[in-house]
């Protein structure tokens, strides 16, 4: 019997205690779903801009090389096939690129080397790589 | 005699066991209110940065999926163009024009992406509505950090439901996005697409050029 009341007020006593940590975990609770849910838009909302810069960026490369491959396709002089070969190791480069993977380990240095190569082609081709938005937005890629 | 009006004539007022009771009480619920407030800020935070990343690669994949059909169209367009200028035959006029489109609708896409970026998120006070759900009743506190006006909570009614959502909402306002993209002002990306197929064959170009902008049809569409 008086182990019973002992154990009453102990419980009582250790409830009042533990009260103020149950309120904060509690809180804590509602707190983290809420923060989970807010993360989650704002790092989305986050990622689909950078996501969709460097998508941009890359499938121009990617229309830009398949389009030279047609037009140089079937020219047999020396210089359009240098050109041609160049144009043909970009396309391949992009096709070998997952830059829809965020995770991909090497997507900074991959990008670099498509960037690269483009500008390579560019020269090769003639034509002024002075596709400015790309050159500037390039800078502000890390997360 | 004014002093004898100014006291109660309540005959609690000596009842010292029953005043000190509900005052215990009421500071009990603030503490605890406030234990819970603090506890939810805590969590807020600790939620937010375990879920960021993955919110980032989601939204990554995503944007990456957008954009590629149209960036692929740019660099189609571009590199015409860039062909057209290399001959003297070839007028530069519709190929530009039609390049200048292509770039609106791409900045379009890029400038409803950015709009959803500056909702601004919920703020912490804003959440304080869900204090409610946490078991402790509020009516009781005096403090005047307790009490908000009927603005406020309809605010945070309206934040709760607009921004934060479960993993149905996310899908439904990318449901939002996506439309918005579709109805950017100008011509849509199908009808540009085909305006490109038909200067392709107006300049006498390979037909492997055609099919693929024809896939890039399919893609989008």
């Amino acid at each position: 019997m008086a182990g019973f009341s002992h154990n009453v007020s102990d419980d009582l006593f250790d409830s009042i205690i533990m009260a103020d940590d149950r309120f904060h975990v509690d809180g804590y609770h509602e707190g983290f779903e809420e923060g989970m849910q807010q993360g989650l838009i704002e790092g989305r909302n986050h990622g689909m801009l950078h996501g969709a810069k460097l998508s941009a960026e890359v499938s121009f490369y990617h229309g830009f090389a398949l389009t030279w491959k047609c037009l140089l396709q079937n020219t047999e002089d020396v210089k359009a096939r240098k050109r041609l070969k160049a144009v043909e190791s970009l396309n391949a480069m992009i096709q070998k690129f997952p830059y829809e993977d965020p995770q991909y380990e090497n997507l900074q240095e991959h990008m670099e080397r498509v960037r690269a190569k483009f500008r390579q082609v560019c020269s090769l081709l003639s034509v002024a790589a002075d596709f400015r938005e790309y050159v500037s937005g390039s800078e502000g890629m890390s997360f | 005699m004014s002093w004898v009006t100014a006291v109660p004539r309540s005959d609690d007022v000596f009842d010292e066991d029953v005043d000190e009771l509900s005052l215990q009480n009421k500071e009990w619920r603030c503490n605890m209110e406030k234990r819970a407030q603090d506890g939810f800020r805590d969590g807020i935070d600790a939620g937010k940065e375990a879920s960021l990343q993955q919110g980032f690669n989601l939204g990554y994949r995503e944007g990456a999926v957008k954009m590629k059909a149209i960036g692929q169209f740019k660099g189609i367009v571009s590199a015409l163009r860039c062909w057209c200028q290399s001959q003297p035959s070839m007028s530069l006029e519709p190929i530009t024009q039609l390049l200048q489109k292509v770039e609106k609708h791409e900045e379009g896409i890029f400038e409803a992406m950015r709009k959803a970026q500056e909702l601004p998120p919920p703020s912490v006070s804003e959440l304080a509505g869900d204090m409610d759900d946490l078991g402790v009743d509020q009516s009781d506190c005096g403090g005047s950090d307790c009490c908000r006006n009927e603005e406020d909570s309809e605010r945070c009614r309206k934040g709760q439901s607009d921004c934060c959502g479960h993993d149905k909402d996310v899908s439904e306002n990318s449901a939002g996005i996506h439309t918005e993209s579709l109805f950017v002002k100008g011509e849509s990306l199908e009808q540009l697409l085909h305006r490109c197929m038909e200067l392709v064959t107006e300049m006498g170009l390979p037909e492997e050029l055609r099919l693929h902008i024809q896939q890039l049809r399919h893609t989008c569409i």
